[in-house]
């Protein structure tokens, strides 16, 4: 009795001390100055913790393909924008390959740095790129590391318009004509994403490494789904991307750390963040889906500090169900935006949509309809006001978007303000050359596959040949 | 520690017939836009009273009414800062030196960063 109420007092009393206020919780001595998810550290403790974590996903995440043959060879490519996690990324990289100068050792080859330049996107272009540009190559280069910088708009170059501007201003538009700043923020994502897998290909790189912290992998898990992509969440915001890019593995070294941590260990560290300034909106009120996001996770997380890595942490259990990979009577079919695996019937799931958005009296009164007290927003075509009705079907209109969108892409790319006429769309969305060349190859695809339908009876078995 | 020179510096002098606190003030993270390009500061804060100490609670409300150039509820909810803002004092996170609570002494550095950062 006496050994187990001294057993319950040295517990107690380790718990006491483990959780001294003001001292660190590992190595119980130093004063801390790190406050993380209700834990004290003072700063070698919080920065060998935060490497640690760090170098855990570097060195225990699996390399894509065989490991006696890529390792030490395997090239990566590092995603780096100049922000504050990014540049924690590219320090910390460089520390752990600094510390493997033995061969044997060595888990990866060539590391080189990739960014995007998305001048375009700011008001003062031309001051801001070339600032940006010098701060960001003067910190590749501290760290010997070779920089690749690859510009946003050129996903839309042609020969008429080589530095794809104009191609990219037009769709920018196309997707933003609703007053949504969400449909363009995504379309800017899925660019990037690709012009960064694109200079990966080019540079034979297998692995590519994002800065996407805690914090960020929590309000994309929620924005995802907001946004009609849960089906492909296991790859946008797991550890690893693991099949869901054909071509390259995206790698998330920094998703058990968050934003908060970032910044305390470029303060703790003293390193040089080229692109230290965030884009304000205009409004105190975020106006798009990634700022409500933002505010509604950041202020939970203020009142309950385990929110995000909650989030995050359980986002990384989501998989793919396999069997939607690995089906065997037909390909796997891709969006030609995003590059992910498609959800069979992604299309009529769309049209059964029986409400896509509040429909206001303004609106029925265009449409010659002043019944809107039913659910669907309008009489639904009863009344005798010339209504149409906007039922839940497609019937009779033919959408011009592809059918090799997936189920997130379409919403983006539809514009949709809440009115069926809007997904339709008369013109046709310039899409980057990328997806439009993706759209062709698909396109030529299915017309071999047609014919092939329509011969299938004609054709002759080898053993028929025999 | 981050680039670009620091902005404008707004001095302020030790009174020794009042206690008052001189701290400097430092924001970064993308919260310079709402300082007006601003990003080190040395300020001078008085309490509420004649003797009082100054403590955080004062340092917030007087950033919010003498440097915060746009958009306060950017950077303050009621008598704190917004859900985002890290706050370190002295290179130590306030909230393991009690906050609103801290009693700022002359010479404290106090960093403003802003962690709703993209990549």
């Amino acid at each position: 009795m006496s050994n187990t109420e001294g057993n319950l007092g040295a517990g107690e009393d380790r718990l006491r001390r483990r959780r001294e206020p003001g001292i660190c919780v590992k190595c119980r001595t130093e004063k801390a100055c790190a406050y993380v998810r209700e834990a004290g550290y003072c700063q070698p403790c919080f920065i060998h913790q935060m490497t640690g974590k760090v170098r855990t996903h570097l060195t225990r995440t699996p390399l894509p393909g065989d490991i006696r043959e890529v390792r030490g060879k395997c090239r990566v490519l590092l995603a780096f924008s100049g922000g504050p996690s990014s540049r924690v990324l590219l320090d910390m990289v460089a520390h752990y390959t600094g510390e493997h100068v033995n061969q044997q050792a060595r888990r990866f080859g060539e590391i080189s740095v990739v960014h995007v330049d998305e001048s375009i996107l700011e008001e003062d272009e031309n001051a801001s790129c070339s600032t940006l540009r010098h701060d960001i190559q003067n910190v590749v280069d501290s760290y010997g590391m070779r920089l690749s910088v690859v510009a946003l708009p050129s996903a839309f170059s042609t020969t008429d318009d080589p530095d794809g501007r104009r191609g990219f201003e037009k769709c920018r538009q196309s997707y933003s004509s609703n007053g949504s700043k969400s449909s363009e923020e995504d379309l800017v994502r899925q660019i990037k994403m690709h012009l960064l897998r694109q200079v990966a290909l080019e540079q034979g790189a297998t692995i590519l490494l994002t800065g996407d912290s805690a914090t960020r992998t929590a309000i994309h898990t929620l924005l995802e789904i907001t946004q009609g992509r849960g089906y492909t969440l296991p790859f946008l915001v797991g550890p690893t991307s693991t099949t869901g890019y054909p071509d390259v593995v995206v790698w998330r070294p920094l998703r058990d750390c968050l934003a908060k941590e970032m910044d305390q260990y470029i303060a703790f560290q003293e390193l040089q963040v080229p692109k230290n300034t965030e884009k304000k909106e205009d409004k105190s009120e975020p106006t798009t889906l990634y700022g409500m996001t933002q505010s509604f996770i950041v202020g939970l997380d203020e009142g309950f500090p385990a929110t995000a890595s909650t989030v995050a942490r359980t986002a990384a259990k989501l998989r793919v169900a396999p069997e939607a990979l690995e089906s065997s009577d037909e390909r796997i079919s891709r969006c030609v935006i995003c590059d992910l695996p498609v959800q069979g019937g992604s299309q009529g799931w769309r049209d059964r949509c029986a409400i896509l958005g509040r429909s206001t009296k303004a609106d029925d009164r265009e449409k010659g309809c002043g019944d809107s007290s039913k659910d669907a927003g309008c009489c639904g075509g009863s009344g005798d006001s010339g209504c149409n009705g906007d039922r839940p079907s497609n019937q009779g209109t033919s959408s011009s978007l592809p059918m090799a969108l997936c189920y997130g892409c379409r919403v983006a790319a539809s514009a949709d303000k809440g009115k069926k006429e809007d997904v339709e769309r008369d013109t046709p969305l310039l899409w980057p050359r990328y997806a439009q060349h993706a759209l062709d190859q698909q396109t030529k695809d299915a017309k071999v596959e047609g014919l092939r339908e329509q011969i299938q009876d004609f054709l002759l078995e080898d053993e028929e040949d025999q | 520690m981050h680039f670009g020179a620091c902005g404008r510096t707004l001095g302020g002098r030790v009174s020794e017939d009042r206690k008052q606190g001189v701290a400097k003030a430092r924001v970064c993270g993308g919260m310079e836009l709402l300082f007006d390009g601003l990003t080190l500061t040395k300020a001078t804060v008085q309490g509420p009273q004649a003797g009082g100490q100054v403590e955080m609670r004062h340092v917030i409300a007087h950033v919010k009414d003498h440097l915060l150039t746009e958009r306060p509820d950017l950077f303050v909810s009621g008598e704190t800062v917004r859900p985002g803002i890290l706050v370190l004092i002295n290179d130590s996170d306030w909230e393991i030196e009690g906050q609103l609570d801290y009693e700022v002494q002359n010479g404290d550095v106090i960093v403003f960063i802003s962690t709703l950062h993209g990549g």
